[in-house]
């Protein structure tokens, strides 16, 4: 699956425009997890829905096996199936298995045909309990398992998630990466997940592109990105300011130095290259007699690695 | 084959939702029949039983079991559509093979058995009330609505893509009704041009069928052509319109957005 150039242009009343995606580029290679990472109102929905014709986009092209979705839409819906935002999918006034019936019929497949892939997929989502339950009574989480399911029910190739993990409590959360994780390498399928959430993507895509605002930030292997955003980053307080020579020395080894002023302390946010570098900056606070208050390590959220990318790409436009 | 699957699945699901929360329609069916007898009670105290009124009521009882079932068959699509587009369920049905339109047709098919179901339970209610009997000639009157109801159908089409597009249809949908009610009443012999309405031919059909006991087989070849012409012309100006809402919904995102 290709996505080339992609551009989707909103036309507000009023006659004002908005691009809500705009020359992303991606493809998926078959058998992976790919994700669209990005915050709110990025374009991951815009960017899903062109995938599965739902949208018309205004330029570039998606390619699903070959197939234009915006030229020959009923073709490459022939490998795709995609669960939208906060698993709608559902009829919720039916029962689990009376959604697989009818989504699978009206895929056109006999439903005596998806016995056995419904027993097989119930039973990988833990749901046979839930079997014949009105789906309206399941609590949000196994909606959501129940959605994904619905998308699986059919056997297509290509699984566009939205936001799969939206609103779900950890443990529900990390039950459903770990099955996203199984149903790719068992199945062999493709699947596109769009999410906010950092840690979905390193725990379970194996490539993935960032957009903001319609842009691509970057485009990586997850391992290579949290390479680059992974730097050690520490936050110093300390009771009062470090002396101007001391703090000299400490820029010389940090790669990011930030001084704030507090209160009643000094904040101090470094970023380092290697961690053994913390042993020489905490020598010089401790000549500096100042007296330490806390030290911890600042991971980076989704935020940060959007600014240091964001940023990154500034810096580039401006030196070349 | 896959097309019959669909059908087969949309069958289910009207089931399935017809058996679990039929509550809803049979309180809707005991009001009509209630307004039905007190309408009827209020006519016979004034008209004090003479030949010309009892002629006029086969008629009013007639319409009026028509109309309940207009309404259902007109709002019918709109409001489903609505619906599943305000659930979410909307786009997944765009999401098949099958053409959403085959879907739709289906529904409409099973929508045609329920709403004839309706008709006749109703009818046998008023005439018990009444005492007036009808011919109930099942066949025959079951023929005419399936053909004459697919006229509605498409003015029901007209409005979803309506709803699509502008969400808030509920009041049109609302005013419409009246509108059924003109094409209950006028009479297609004093305006000619009136049997250019929608449903107007084939309730003029199943008034002689129930009221003078003709069979489908008695009708002309011009009465079947009407029929069919009128239900063909509306069901096809319907589709096309939905589609063209259809293709802004796509451009706009809106097959989704409540
Ligand atoms: N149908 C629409 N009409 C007009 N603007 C829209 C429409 N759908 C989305 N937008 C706008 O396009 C932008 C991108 O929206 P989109 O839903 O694709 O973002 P997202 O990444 O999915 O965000 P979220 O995390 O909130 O789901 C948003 O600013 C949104 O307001
Ligand atoms: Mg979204």
């Amino acid at each position: 699956m290709k996505v080339e150039s992609l551009k989707k242009v909103y036309s507000m009343k009023g006659k004002k425009e908005f691009i809500a995606v705009n020359d992303v580029s991606f493809a998926v290679n078959k058998g992976e997890i790919f994700g669209l990472l990005g915050p709110n109102g990025a374009g991951k929905t815009s960017t899903i829905k062109c995938i599965c014709g739902l949208l018309q986009y205004d330029a570039g092209e998606v390619l699903v096996k070959g197939h234009s979705m915006q030229r020959s839409r009923t073709k490459g819906l022939n490998h795709i199936s995609a669960v939208l935002e906060g698993n709608r999918n559902i009829y919720w006034r039916m029962t689990v298995e009376e959604n697989l019936e009818f989504f699978a019929g009206i895929n056109g497949i006999a439903s005596g045909k998806t016995k056995q892939r419904r027993d097989y997929l119930l039973k990988q989502f833990q749901l046979e309990e839930q079997r014949n339950v009105v789906v309206n009574n399941l609590s949000r989480g196994m909606k959501q398992k129940v959605a994904i399911v619905i998308s699986l029910i059919t056997d297509k190739s290509i699984i566009l998630l939205d936001e799969p993990t939206l609103g779900l409590d950890v443990g529900m959360s990390q039950d459903l990466r770990q099955l996203l994780r199984t149903i790719a390498k068992e199945e062999g399928k493709t699947i596109l997940l769009s999410t906010h959430d950092m840690k979905v993507v390193e725990e379970t895509c194996d490539r993935l592109v960032i957009i903001n605002q319609g842009k691509t930030v970057a485009h990586d292997t997850v391992e290579n990105l949290m390479k680059l955003t992974n730097q050690h980053n520490y936050r110093i307080q300390m009771k009062d300011c470090i002396p101007a020579e001391i703090k000299q020395k400490i820029k010389q080894i940090t790669v990011k130095f930030n001084e704030q002023k507090n209160d009643s302390s000094f904040t101090y946010q470094i970023t380092i290259h290697n961690p053994n570098d913390l042993f020489e900056i905490m020598n010089l606070l401790k000549i500096s007699n100042v007296e330490l208050i806390s030290l911890e390590r600042t991971n980076y959220d989704l935020e940060e690695v959007f600014m240091n990318l964001v940023k990154g790409v500034e810096k580039n436009e401006i030196s070349s | 084959m896959k097309y019959l699957h669909s059908f087969w699945a949309v069958t289910k699901r009207e089931w399935i939702e017809l058996r679990r929360y039929s509550f809803n329609s049979l309180v809707g069916l005991a009001l009509y029949i209630g307004m039905f007898a007190a309408l009827f009670s209020g006519a016979k105290y004034i008209g004090q039983n003479n030949y010309a009124l009892n002629d006029s009521l086969e008629g009013f009882l007639i319409s009026y079991a028509l109309w309940f079932m207009a309404m259902a068959a007109f709002s019918d699509t709109a409001n489903s559509i609505i619906d599943e587009a305000r659930k979410g369920t909307l786009e997944q049905l765009y999401m098949t093979e099958i053409p959403f339109v085959w879907l739709l047709i289906s529904k409409n098919m099973i929508s045609t058995i329920i709403f004839s179901s309706l008709f006749f339970i109703i009818v046998q209610f008023q005439m018990l009330i009444t005492g007036i009997q009808l011919h109930v000639d099942i066949i025959s009157i079951f023929v005419i609505l399936f053909i004459g109801l697919f006229s509605l159908y498409g003015i029901g089409l007209i409005m979803a893509g309506l709803g699509l597009l502008f969400k808030r249809i509920q009041n049109l949908l609302g005013a419409s009704q009246f509108i059924i009610v003109g094409v209950m009443i006028v009479s297609p012999t004093d305006i000619p041009l009136v049997k250019l309405l929608p449903f107007v031919h084939a309730r003029e059909l199943i008034m002689s069928i129930m009221r003078r006991g003709i069979s489908m087989f008695q009708f002309s070849l011009y009465d079947w052509l009407t029929l069919f012409l009128n239900s063909s012309f509306y069901i096809i100006v319907g589709v096309v319109l939905y589609k063209l809402a259809e293709k802004e919904a796509f451009k706009r995102g809106m097959l989704g957005q409540y």
